[in-house]
């Protein structure tokens, strides 16, 4: 019965479709020639299957297809060209090797204020870092001290 | 599927519009009649068929020449129509739904052989309505274009064996479906 169930799966797939080897083949026709019930099966199963789609009649493509596919084409081509040209007239002015040298120096400013900027909010951290351990040591922290001279002499004089 | 010249191929690619409604023309039969077996209904294949040739304008040019076209549309076009039959066929129960509809209707007046010729298409039109998209793609790849297996797997990126399942599967539901066809008919 299992047989049969493997041999039934063969007679919907490669039998059907013509693709099976000389020797499935043999195996195949071999089972048939006993097995009543799958000779059947293979018999129906080719005269219900077997060219299901060979006398199925095209469908005629509807005519107004190719407008709309020509009609979105150039659309989309003249969305293409609208942005190049936005871009050729907005960035290309920018895009010239004399300003090249201009865009360094604006770089170096740009980083080197970046960097300042990042040194200077430790430095107010570190200040406020300060203060919160004058108090908790319960001294008298001056304020003016600490902002002026740098932390860590401040802290060196306390302890030294 | 015609073969289109390289020449017209090239031309298309690089973007000329007369050139691709030569590549249309040939093709555009195949590519509705594949997306109206999967998707099922002429208005999805109308779409689809729209999607199928706007990618392929925007793809041509990357398009590698010594691969094979024709690959290379199939898969387009199946791709696309998987996708859509999908979309519409989600959280729908799809298996054996019209059964009540099952019937065939003949316009009256029509010759013995327009008949039978509607009559096999109609059969045809509510059979694949109910499998699954991956299903009909390969069924329609197979029994439409004729493709073996090998080739079926390759268009569709899958293993060889998926092929026979999908088949085998589609099979099964269209025998089970087909018997209470005839049995109507009688
Ligand atoms: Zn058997």
């Amino acid at each position: 019965m299992n047989e049969c169930r493997k041999f039934r799966d063969v007679i919907l797939t490669d039998y059907l479709d013509g693709e099976l080897d000389k020797e499935s083949r043999e195996r195949l026709e071999a089972h048939l020639s006993v097995c009543t019930a799958c000779r059947i099966f293979a018999r129906e199963a080719k005269e219900q299957l077997g060219d299901s789609f060979k006398e199925v009649r095209p469908e005629p493509v509807p005519e107004e297809l190719w407008r709309n596919i020509r009609g979105r084409i150039e659309a989309e081509n003249r969305t293409r060209d609208i942005a190049g040209e936005i871009l050729e007239r907005v960035f290309k002015p920018f895009l010239r090797p004399q300003l090249v040298p201009a865009y360094i120096v604006f770089l170096v400013f740009f980083f080197s204020g970046a960097f300042v900027a990042h040194n200077r909010i430790k430095l107010v951290t570190e200040i406020e870092q300060g203060r919160y351990l004058m108090s908790t040591l319960g001294e008298e922290a001056s304020a003016e001290g600490l902002e002026n001279a740098n932390l860590g002499t401040a802290i060196e004089e306390y302890f030294l | 599927m015609n073969d289109i010249p390289d020449d017209v191929l090239k031309k298309a690619a690089a973007g000329g519009l007369e050139s691709f409604e030569a590549v249309y023309k040939s093709l555009s039969g195949f590519v509705y009649n594949v997306a109206f077996r999967v998707v099922n209904n002429r208005q999805d294949a109308e779409e689809v068929t729209q999607e199928v040739f706007l990618t392929m304008y925007r793809r041509l040019k990357d398009f590698r020449f010594e691969s094979s076209f024709k690959t290379w549309v199939y898969r387009i076009t199946v791709n696309h129509a998987i996708n859509y039959g999908r979309k519409a066929s989600r959280g729908k129960n799809r298996s054996f739904e019209y059964d009540d509809e099952m019937q065939v209707t003949v316009t009256p007046g029509v010759v013995e052989a327009e008949i039978e010729k509607e009559y096999v298409n109609t059969v045809v039109e509510k059979l694949l309505g109910a499998i699954s998209p991956e299903q009909k793609a390969c069924m329609v790849l197979r029994g439409m274009e004729g493709l073996s297996y090998k080739q079926i797997a390759e268009i569709l990126e899958v293993n060889i064996n998926t092929v026979r399942t999908r088949l085998r599967r589609a099979r099964e539901i269209l025998l089970s479906l087909r018997k209470k066809v005839e049995y109507e008919r009688v």
